[in-house]
């Protein structure tokens, strides 16, 4: 599979005063056509940075690192050409309607970008504004833009998000987070068109999202992220199967199944993620994993890639020649992770 | 109402938009009127509060026996409810008394000064807008840079300066020393440079801080990263999008601050000799002409509610969110 | 609100505390007013009293021994006058924004906790109060009545009190929708208590910035009143009387305005550095890592 967009080393630091602050570590994503990429992870571990970073919309006050490949073109992480962006990425945020200007008809923020970067001719822009309204389920499309976003509802605002997302034909498309402010009957219905755009248009999708139930539904690939760094990325079934890393274990034991029937109390990973100023030496992840051992709070992990999955635990060990991985235990006298 | 909203061709939906939008234009115009009332009272009072006016009209230009000729003939010799009573009755229909030193009817003394200082106040705010717009745009893009840091503190400093002071010292360099421009009086359009510069001055910071405010607002919002995502630089986006939104909130608060200078060119029209409502007012102001000081309050007031006015009317313009009656 | 939070909140809200090592705009600003102070303490303990007249050292320039600032046509020392009417200045504006301060803070308080008819009457009030230009209305009045420093100060505070109530107002407003109140309520806190123990301190910050940007817009008013005739006249000493005193003779004194017009600027300046400063030092910082 093609990969449309790809990082490598790609970190963001944050400025404190006169130093620099890291928030996020070095990471390496790839992006293939027609496939939905999933990042999970909680609220402050880094996705949204993280995807900000690979397009080069990063706000003031922090800096990128590494390397962002866009669509073939290789850019340095700090110096993204703008036009470069609004031609092969769009970004869907969360709430969709404060994602419009409140000034401006529907319609014409559907096609400034693209006339602007002169991609289409005004009527041409149009016209491809209508078509995809139409096949997003807005029937009537030439009067909804010409309405003001103030005018449309939830459903309505996300599409018309989506659509501008579409319009110049982007490689890669990332969604932020983007069921939370929509209410259910819409939620499946968005998440179905969101899958349906990488494999229609050849494009590369991102969604950011802190539910992996969610994600493992709705994409082909999840990356898990915690406290900045990727700690796992596997195909969604392989994940769903066999996770590899403890918390990733720990996250899909804590989802809480619609057909459980116990009444047991829902498990919850004891402690917190810590902040960027407290990131220990070892494994980030080791004051809460219950398979901690010397060599996880002295040494950080690499990752450990098997096939088309790895992940950063030091636990996680593959026999050689083989094709699945195997976790076996560490060196002898030490706990090992017991079978998935 | 319905019929003009079908000539309008407005689809039902947009009958009760229009309709909110005309409640909500007549409740601004209702309390126009009450403020403009409020300020007729508050003339009164102020003129009252010591007391009598009649025994502080004329200061120490009149002798006793000609105060008493004009407290009898101007009626300031009623007692305070029966001068409130007709005071009212006179302003309902434009006629707050008499300037004693002229003899004419005192709004008419008032509204003759009055476009000399709306001359004046519109050049000077043109001239704060103008250079103000750039530099709050400049700030925004290179904000917390030095060169930033150190701007905002000269501007601080420009805008402590006191207008009077500022007056006196251009009068010194360029009308006296260097003989570039006229010292007082309205004789050529060349009058108007000093007293604008010396008006302009001070405000450009102010509007400077309050439209750099609004602008990082805007550009604080979501649908500048997606502004951002689609391709447009920085630079195009304040200048265009983000400028727009902002004007929204800066058109409200500069309506308010030329409403305030409507009162406030007392002391450089005094200074340049200009003809306009402030030198009215001092000059009423040291002959104690009541009258004239009244009617000048209640002027200045209606200014104000007029200007505010149109300032809603341009937002009304800018954002169609007011247009549905739905309020940002 | 998590348990805890609503807990922390109802117990008494401590008062802001101030920290001024990371703040470099509020740290100039109180070096300038600092410096203004030092200079004026020692404009009138070490020189003789301002206003004594000696028209054989008339017009003196600056430099000139034992005139640092030079004298006026009246043989005035320019530096006593200027270091009186820094004080007098100061006086002016401190009453002004006390009274001022604590009138609007009460008015506001009011209208923002009890709401409904007081509310809007209270509001309709300070419109029609606000629509009436303050120099305007200064000038007028002044002239009526009899020129003296604490009718200028009630004058002036008459008009000051007015944003106060805007802003507490909208601040009340605002800690009303959180739900502290009314836990601390629930929990059998008299009325008073939350007055003084909630409301005041989240409204004194902000009171505490409005108040230093007006105690700028104070000095100001007082100096273009005085400066008309129509505030403090001598045998007090106001900065805006000097300036006036020596618009007449400007082509050959001209330090007679320069230096009161400086002094007045960089007293305003610094009033609107320690307003700014402690703004900045009231908003949260927001950090990118959190929403």
């Amino acid at each position: 599979m093609t990969v449309v967009a790809s990082a490598r080393n790609l970190s963001v630091d944050a400025a404190r005063g006169r130093t620099w602050m890291r928030l996020v570590d070095p990471v390496d994503l790839d992006v293939h056509a027609g496939e939905v990429l999933g990042i999970v992870g909680e609220s402050g571990a880094g996705k949204t940075l993280t995807t900000r970073a690979m397009v080069g919309l990063l706000p003031r006050g922090t800096r990128a690192g590494g390397e962002v490949t866009l669509a073939g073109r290789t850019f340095d992480a700090r110096a993204i050409p703008r036009e470069e962006l609004g031609r092969t990425a769009s970004v869907v945020l969360q709430n969709p309607l404060t994602g419009l200007n409140p000034l401006d008809r529907v319609g014409r923020q559907l096609t400034d970008g693209v006339v602007h970067l002169r991609l289409m001719s005004q009527a041409a822009a149009v016209q491809r504004a209508t078509e995809l309204l139409g096949r997003l389920g807005l029937t009537d499309a030439a009067r909804v833009l010409r309405l003001y976003p103030h005018q449309l509802s939830g459903g309505m605002a996300q599409r018309v998000a989506i659509a501008a997302a579409l319009m110049p034909r982007p490689r890669l498309v990332i969604v932020d987070e983007p069921t939370t402010a929509l209410d259910a009957n819409v939620r499946i219905e968005v998440l179905r068109l969101i899958s349906e755009l990488g494999r229609e248009a050849d494009s590369g999708v991102v969604m950011v999202s802190h539910d992996l139930a969610l994600v493992s539904r709705f994409c082909q690939r999840v990356a898990i992220m915690y406290a900045g760094r990727i700690v796992e990325q596997a195909a969604a079934s392989d994940l769903q199967a066999t996770a590899l890393h403890p918390y990733t274990r720990a996250l899909l034991s804590c989802t809480v199944s619609t057909q459980a029937r116990s009444r047991a109390s829902v498990p919850v990973i004891p402690g917190a993620p810590p902040g960027p100023q407290d990131w220990p030496a070892g494994c980030v992840y080791a004051p809460r994993c219950p398979y901690a051992w010397d060599e996880c709070t002295a040494r950080r992990p690499a990752p450990v890639a098997a096939g088309d999955r790895d992940a950063a635990c030091h636990l996680a060990r593959l026999p050689n020649g083989s094709g699945s991985p195997d976790v076996t235990a560490g060196p002898a006298g030490r706990r090992g992770l017991p079978d998935a | 109402m319905s019929t003009l909203a079908d000539l309008a061709g407005l689809e039902s939906g947009e009958h009760e938009a229009a309709r909110r939008y005309g409640r909500y234009i007549g409740w601004r115009l209702a309390q126009g009127l009450l403020v403009v009332a409020g300020a007729v009272v508050v003339s009164f009072l102020i003129t009252n509060l010591s007391g009598n006016p009649g025994q502080v009209i004329g200061g120490s230009f009149l002798s006793p026996q000609q105060r008493q000729q004009i407290i009898d003939q101007l009626g300031y010799n009623r007692p305070v409810l029966q001068r409130l009573g007709s005071y009212l009755a006179g302003a309902a229909h434009g006629d707050f008394g008499t300037s004693y030193q002229t003899g004419e009817p005192a709004l008419r003394v008032v509204l003759t000064a009055l476009p000399n200082t709306v001359l004046l106040i519109g050049c000077a705010i043109a001239l704060a807008v103008v250079v103000a717009v750039p530099v709050a745009m400049l700030s925004v893009l290179r904000r917390g840079s030095a060169g930033d840091r150190s701007s905002r503190v000269v501007m601080m400093l420009a805008g402590a300066l006191p207008d009077f002071w500022i007056a006196i010292i251009l009068v010194r360099l360029l009308s006296v020393n260097l003989s570039w421009l006229p010292a007082i009086g309205f004789t050529s359009p060349q009058s108007l440079i000093m007293p604008t510069l010396a008006l302009a001055l001070p405000l450009i910071p102010a509007f400077v801080r309050l439209l750099r405010g609004a602008l990082l607002d805007v550009v604080g919002q979501d649908f500048v990263t997606v502004l951002r995502s689609k391709g447009f630089r920085d630079r195009f986006i304040v200048a265009h999008q983000a400028l727009r939104n902002a004007m929204v909130p800066f058109v409200t608060l500069l309506a308010m601050q030329i409403g305030w200078l409507l009162g406030g060119t007392i002391i450089v029209e005094v200074i340049f000799a200009w003809p306009g409502i402030g030198s009215v007012i001092n000059n009423a102001v040291q002959a104690r002409d009541v009258a004239v000081i009244q009617a000048a309050v209640v002027v200045v007031a209606c200014g104000y509610v007029l200007l505010n006015l149109a300032a809603d009317v341009v937002v009304t313009v800018i954002d169609p969110r007011v247009r549905s009656g739905a309020r940002p | 609100m998590t348990a805890r939070a609503v807990q922390r909140h109802a117990a008494m809200r401590s008062w802001p505390r101030l920290q001024l090592k990371a703040h470099p705009t509020l740290r100039l600003g109180l070096l300038v007013l600092f410096g203004m102070l030092a200079v004026a303490a020692w404009g009138t303990v070490a020189l003789p009293g301002a206003g004594q007249q000696d028209l054989a050292q008339s017009f003196l320039p600056p430099l000139s021994p034992g005139h640092l600032l030079g004298t006026d046509q009246l043989g005035q020392d320019v530096l006593a006058w200027t270091s009186a009417g820094i004080w007098v200045g100061l006086e002016v504006s401190l009453a002004v924004v006390s009274i001022s301060a604590v009138i609007g803070i009460s008015v506001g308080l009011c209208a923002g906790y009890f709401g409904g008819i007081v509310d809007a009457v209270i509001m309709r009030v300070v419109d029609v109060c606000l629509s009436i230009p303050p120099l305007l209305v200064f000038v007028a009045a002044a002239a009526l009545l009899r020129p003296s420093m604490p009718m200028l100060i009630l004058l002036i505070s008459a008009v000051a009190w007015l944003p106060y109530v805007r802003l507490v107002r909208s601040v009340v407003l605002v800690e009303r929708e959180r739900g502290y109140l009314l836990a601390a309520r629930l929990s059998g806190a008299t009325r008073r208590r939350l007055l003084f123990g909630h409301l005041l301190p989240a409204v004194s910050t902000p009171a505490l910035v409005l108040g230093s940007l007006q105690a700028g817009y104070v000095l100001l008013w007082e100096a273009g009143l005085s400066f008309l005739g129509l505030g403090i006249r001598p045998p007090q000493h106001s900065l805006g009387y000097l300036i006036a005193d020596g618009r007449e003779t400007l082509s050959t004194a001209w330090w007679v305005v320069v230096f009161p017009g400086a002094a007045l600027a960089l007293l305003v300046l610094a009033a609107h550095l320690i307003g700014d400063g402690l703004r900045d030092l009231v908003q949260q910082d927001v950090e990118i890592i959190g929403r």
